[in-house]
C-alpha cells in the first residue's frame, strides 16, 4: 500500500505495519534514514554509488546513527566504487563504522537494506547532497528482492583493502577489469577459458605445453593460428619457442609429425602426470579433466604466481629430460617396434597379473625360478600350476627351477590335486643352499619379470613379495636365462652328485666285505698249519701270515682312503680320556720295538684330560704316528706329549730317527708318497682325514728347524679342538 | 672237555669251512648253514641245544639280524656273536646294538686265537645291557 504524504508535514513512521511509501523532502528523507538505521538490530547493506562515503562521515547525523548502530552490534556491509577522490573516506569507513568494506567497479545503485526494511534514495546525487525523495519499504518479499540484489553486488565486488593499495601503488596499465583478477584463479565458462589460454599463448615469450592426445586435438582446433605466429616470431629471434609433451600413439602421430614441421618440440612420455598444462613465463593454465578428441575443457586454472609457475616448470623439464624424441617415437610405430622398457611394479597384485598375462603370452618357453619352497607353495596356492598346465598344454616348454628336496616339492604339489606327473612341466631340485631372495620368470626369452621376496614367513602370497621389476628388453632377458640355465645345470649334476655320493657309499660296503673276506680263511687256516710243520715249511707260513696280513692292513686302508675321499667317513664320538688311549697305544707299540736302543717317553699326566671324538680313530692315528717313529729311529727316544691350549689339545710326538727327507716333506701327507717296509703308504694320508675330519690340523717337521743343526728326527703335531673337560 | 655246540651261519662255504676247521680244533661241535632259512628251521628242531651261534650279517634271502631276531622269538636267551667282513652300521638295527654287549660283534677277519677267546666270553658273559660294558 503506497501512501503519499504532503511535502510539508513530516510524516514519521508510525507502526510496524507492512507498507511500501515514497518519502519526500530532504529532511523527511534525512530523518527517515535515521529512524530506519536506529531501528535496525542485526544488520545494514549498503549498496553506494561513489558519492555516499564522504555524506556518510562528513553529515554527522548521519555519521553518528551509523556509529550508534555499530555500538548496538550491528553489522554494516557497504560496497561502493572506491575512488582516488573517496578514498580517505572509504578508509575512515574501514576503521571506524563498516564491519566489511568493499568495492565494485562502477558501482551506481543506491539502496540500504536491514533485516526487515529497504531504502533507496530516488533520485541521481550530487555529490554530497543528501536525497530529495526516498523509497522505504518493509514488506518481506521487496526486502528479500533487494537483499538478492545486494547479494549480488557483493558477490562480485573486491575487498576494500586490495582497491586501496592498487589506488595508493598506482595502478598498472592494465584495464580496471584486469586488475579486478586473483593471481589464481578459476574459470568454469567454457568461452572465457578459450579466452584466457589465447591471452596466455599471445602474450608469451616462451611456451611449454603438457598435454594428453585429447587436448592436442583441441589446442590445435582453438589455438594453433596464434601458436603459428609465435613460431614465426620465433624464427625472428622474438620467441623462446614452444615445446610439447604428450604420449604419441598410432591415433595422434599423424597430428605430432604436423606439430613438428611446423618447428614445435616435440617428446613422448609414456606415463603422463595427471594433469594437464600449458606454462609461458608469466603464467601457468592447468586443468585435471580428461578430455577426448576436440571436447571443450570445462574447468581451468589460471595463475601468475611464481610458486605455481616454479612447481609446473620443473615437473615439464623432468618430464622432458626423461621424455624420448618424437621423431624416434614416430619411426617406431611405423615401423611396429615395442620399445626396450624396464619397469618397477609396486604392488604385489600387478606384478601377479603381469606374470600372469607373460606366461599366457609365451609361444615356446617359460623359465621359473622360485626364491624358497615357501614361495612355490604360495604361488600353487593361487593357481600357478594350473596356469603352467595350461600353458604347457599348447605346446609351451615350462621349465622350475626350487631350491628344496624332491620330496618337499612334490608334498606341495599333491596339496593340489593336480594330475600327476606333469610331463611337460620340468621340475628341478636344486640345493637348499641356493634360496635366494628373488623370484624369476623369463617368457621365450625375451620378457622378464624379477620379483623380490620381501618375507618368507608370510602365507599369503600378496603379503610376502615386495617390488617386482618388469623388462621387455632380450639382452637382460637373455642374462636372467642363461643364469636360469647354469642352476638348471647344476641342479642336474646336484642330483647325479647325490646319486653318485649314495653309490660310493654302497660300493665302499660292498668293497669291504669283498676284500675282508677271502684274507679270513687264508689267515685262519695258516695259523692252524702253522703249528703242525717243521721249521722250514714253518717259514713257508710264516711269509703267507706276514703277506695276509698286509694285504690285510692295505684293504682297511683302501676302505678309508675311500670313505675319506667321498666325504662318507663317519666318526662315533664319545668322550674319553685321551691319557689312557694315548699310554694304552704306547703299551701296544712297545711290545713292537725290537731293540733296546729306543726309548719312549711319556709322561703319564695325572690329569684326566676328556675329549669327545671317535675314540677308535683317534687310536688309530696316535698308533700310526708311533709306530711310523719306531719305523724311522734306529736309537735315541720317542716322546710323546700332550698339551692343552685355549680350547684345543696339541698331541706332539717327536723322534730322534731320520727325520724327513725335504723333498717329500711338503707331500707327507698325500697317498703312497713314503713308504716303510711293510706300511701301505697311506696311513698319514688317513690320520689327517681322521684329524681333519675331527675338525683339528695334523703336520710335521724335521727338528733341525728349530735351529740347532745337531738335532736328529722329526716331530709330528696334531690338534683336536673343542674339548670339554 | 665237554664239547660245546655252536651253530655257524654264512652264505660263504669258505668261511665255514675255516671255521669249523678252528672251531674243531678247540673243542666245539658245529652245525652249520649256508641258507639262513634252513638254519632257522633246524634251530627251531634242536631248541636250546647251542651254547652260542655265530652269524654272519650280509646273507641273500635274510640278513644276520632278521634271523637273530627270529631265533630269540624261539630261544631269548641265546648267545650270539656277529661275525661279519661288512661294516656295522647302526640305522636299522639300533635295537639289537642296544641290547647287546660290544664283544659280540667281531669284524673279519680275526685271529684265530682271539676268536676263540672271544666265543668263550661271550658265552660266560650275560650278553643284555645289565651287563653291557664299553
Amino acid at each position: 500500500m503506497v501512501t503519499s504524504s504532503s511535502s510539508s508535514s513530516f510524516s514519521p513512521i508510525k507502526n510496524a505495519k507492512e507498507r511500501t511509501e515514497v518519502v519526500y523532502g530532504i529532511e523527511n528523507v534525512i530523518n527517515t534514514v535515521l529512524q530506519f538505521l536506529s531501528q535496525t538490530n542485526n544488520k545494514i547493506d549498503a549498496c553506494v554509488d561513489y558519492t555516499r562515503p564522504s555524506l556518510s562521515i562528513d553529515f554527522l547525523a548521519l555519521k553518528n546513527a551509523f556509529l550508534n548502530a555499530k555500538k548496538r552490534g550491528v553489522k554494516l556491509r557497504y560496497v561502493t566504487e572506491i575512488t582516488k577522490d573517496n578514498i580517505s573516506y572509504c578508509k575512515q569507513l574501514l576503521t571506524t563504522m563498516v564491519y566489511e568494506l568493499r568495492h565494485l567497479d562502477g558501482m551506481k545503485g543506491n539502496f540500504y537494506i536491514s533485516e526487515s526494511a529497504y531504502l533507496a534514495p530516488a533520485t541521481f546525487h550530487e555529490k554530497g547532497k543528501p536525497a530529495s525523495q526516498i523509497i522505504y519499504s518493509n514488506v518481506k518479499e521487496i526486502v528479500e528482492h533487494q537483499s538478492y540484489v545486494f547479494d549480488s553486488f557483493w558477490n562480485r565486488a573486491v575487498p576494500a583493502e586490495r582497491r586501496i593499495k592498487e589506488i595508493e601503488e598506482g595502478t598498472s596499465s592494465l584495464s580496471a577489469a584486469a586488475r579486478l583478477h586473483y593471481k589464481t584463479r578459476i574459470i568454469d565458462n567454457s568461452d572465457e577459458i578459450v579466452k584466457e589460454i589465447s591471452r596466455l599463448t599471445a602474450s608469451s615469450n616462451k611456451l611449454d605445453n603438457c598435454l594428453n592426445s585429447g587436448e592436442m586435438q583441441y589446442s590445435y582446433n582453438h589455438f594453433f593460428d596464434i601458436k603459428k605466429k609465435l613460431l614465426d616470431k620465433q624464427k625472428k629471434g622474438e620467441h623462446k619457442g614452444i615445446r610439447y609433451i604428450t604420449n604419441i600413439n598410432n591415433e595422434n602421430a599423424h597430428l605430432a609429425k604436423t606439430y613438428l614441421d611446423y618447428g614445435i618440440q616435440l617428446k613422448h612420455v609414456k606415463n603422463l602426470p595427471p594433469m594437464s598444462f600449458g606454462i609461458s613465463d608469466k603464467e601457468i593454465a592447468l586443468t585435471i579433466e580428461k578430455m577426448d578428441d576436440g571436447k571443450v575443457v570445462q574447468s581451468l586454472l589460471i595463475s601468475n604466481e611464481t610458486l605455481y609457475l616454479k612447481h609446473f616448470s620443473s615437473i615439464f623439464e623432468e618430464l622432458w629430460r626423461n621424455g624420448t624424441d618424437a621423431v624416434d617415437r614416430i619411426r617406431e610405430l611405423e615401423q611396429g617396434i615395442e620399445p626396450a622398457r624396464i619397469e618397477i611394479i609396486e604392488t604385489p597384485r600387478k606384478a601377479v597379473e603381469l606374470a600372469r598375462n607373460m606366461v599366457k603370452a609365451a609361444k615356446y618357453e617359460v623359465l621359473r625360478m622360485y626364491p624358497s619352497l615357501n614361495a612355490f607353495r604360495r604361488q600353487v596356492r593361487i593357481g600357478a600350476l594350473h596356469l603352467f598346465r595350461e600353458v604347457v598344454q599348447n605346446g609351451v616348454k615350462v621349465r622350475i627351477l626350487i631350491p628344496a628336496d624332491r620330496q618337499q616339492i612334490m608334498q606341495v604339489v599333491s596339496e593340489v590335486e593336480l594330475a600327476l606327473p606333469l610331463p611337460q612341466i620340468d621340475i628341478r631340485s636344486i640345493d637348499k643352499s641356493l634360496q635366494t631372495h628373488i623370484g624369476i620368470i623369463v617368457a621365450d626369452r625375451r620378457d622378464s619379470l624379477i620379483i623380490e621376496l620381501r618375507d618368507d614367513t608370510k602365507e599369503n602370497y600378496y603379503e610376502a613379495a615386495g617390488l617386482a621389476a618388469y623388462s621387455n628388453s632380450k639382452p637382460i632377458a637373455l642374462s636372467y636365462a642363461s643364469i636360469f640355465d647354469t642352476l638348471w645345470k647344476q641342479g642336474e649334476l646336484y642330483e647325479q652328485l647325490k646319486a653318485y655320493s649314495v653309490a660310493q657309499k654302497d660300493f665302499v660296503n660292498i668293497a669291504a666285505h669283498e676284500l675282508r673276506t677271502p684274507i679270513q680263511p687264508i689267515l685262519s687256516l695258516s695259523e692252524i698249519i702253522r703249528p703242525k710243520v717243521d721249521n722250514k715249511e714253518r717259514e713257508y707260513i710264516d711269509v703267507i701270515i706276514r703277506n695276509a696280513k698286509r694285504l690285510q692292513r692295505l684293504a682297511e686302508d683302501i676302505l678309508d682312503v675311500t670313505k675319506i675321499e667321498s666325504y662318507s667317513l663317519t666318526l662315533h664320538k664319545e668322550r674319553f680320556n685321551l691319557n689312557e688311549v694315548i699310554s694304552n697305544t704306547i703299551q701296544d707299540i712297545r711290545n713292537q720295538i725290537s731293540n733296546g736302543k729306543v726309548k719312549m717317553l711319556y709322561e703319564f699326566d695325572k690329569d684326566l684330560l676328556f675329549i669327545e671324538a671317535d675314540k677308535e680313530r683317534i687310536t688309530q692315528v696316535i698308533s700310526n704316528l708311533l709306530s711310523n717313529a719306531v719305523k724311522f729311529t734306529k736309537e735315541g727316544t720317542i716322546s710323546i706329549e700332550v698339551e692343552k691350549k685355549d680350547s684345543q689339545v696339541f698331541v706332539i710326538v717327536k723322534d730322534t730317527g731320520e727325520g724327513i727327507d725335504p723333498e717329500i716333506l711338503p707331500q707327507l701327507f698325500s697317498k703312497f708318497v713314503s713308504k716303510s717296509f711293510e706300511g701301505t703308504g697311506l696311513g698319514l694320508f688317513i690320520a689327517k682325514g681322521i684329524v681333519e675330519a675331527h675338525g683339528g690340523k695334523i703336520w710335521a717337521e724335521n727338528n733341525n728347524n728349530s735351529g740347532n743343526g745337531k738335532e736328529k728326527g722329526a716331530t709330528f703335531y696334531f690338534t683336536l679342538p673343542n674339548i670339554n673337560q | 672237555m665237554i664239547n660245546k655246540r655252536v651253530l655257524i651261519v654264512d652264505d660263504e662255504p669258505d668261511v665255514i669251512l675255516t671255521l669249523k676247521i678252528v672251531l674243531e680244533e678247540n673243542g666245539f661241535k658245529v652245525d652249520s648253514f649256508t641258507d639262513p632259512l634252513l638254519a632257522l628251521q633246524n634251530f627251531k628242531e634242536q631248541d636250546g641245544m647251542y651254547d652260542i651261534i655265530i652269524l654272519d650279517i650280509k646273507m641273500p634271502k635274510m640278513n644276520g639280524f632278521e634271523l637273530y631276531r627270529q631265533i630269540k622269538k624261539i630261544d631269548d636267551k641265546v648267545k650270539v656273536c656277529f661275525l661279519t667282513a661288512s661294516e656295522m652300521y647302526y640305522d636299522a638295527y639300533e635295537d639289537i646294538f642296544n641290547t647287546l654287549d660290544v664283544k659280540c660283534f667281531i669284524q673279519k677277519p680275526i685271529e684265530n686265537k682271539e676268536l676263540i677267546d672271544r666265543l668263550n666270553k661271550i658265552m660266560i658273559i650275560d650278553s643284555t645291557t645289565a651287563n653291557k660294558t664299553t
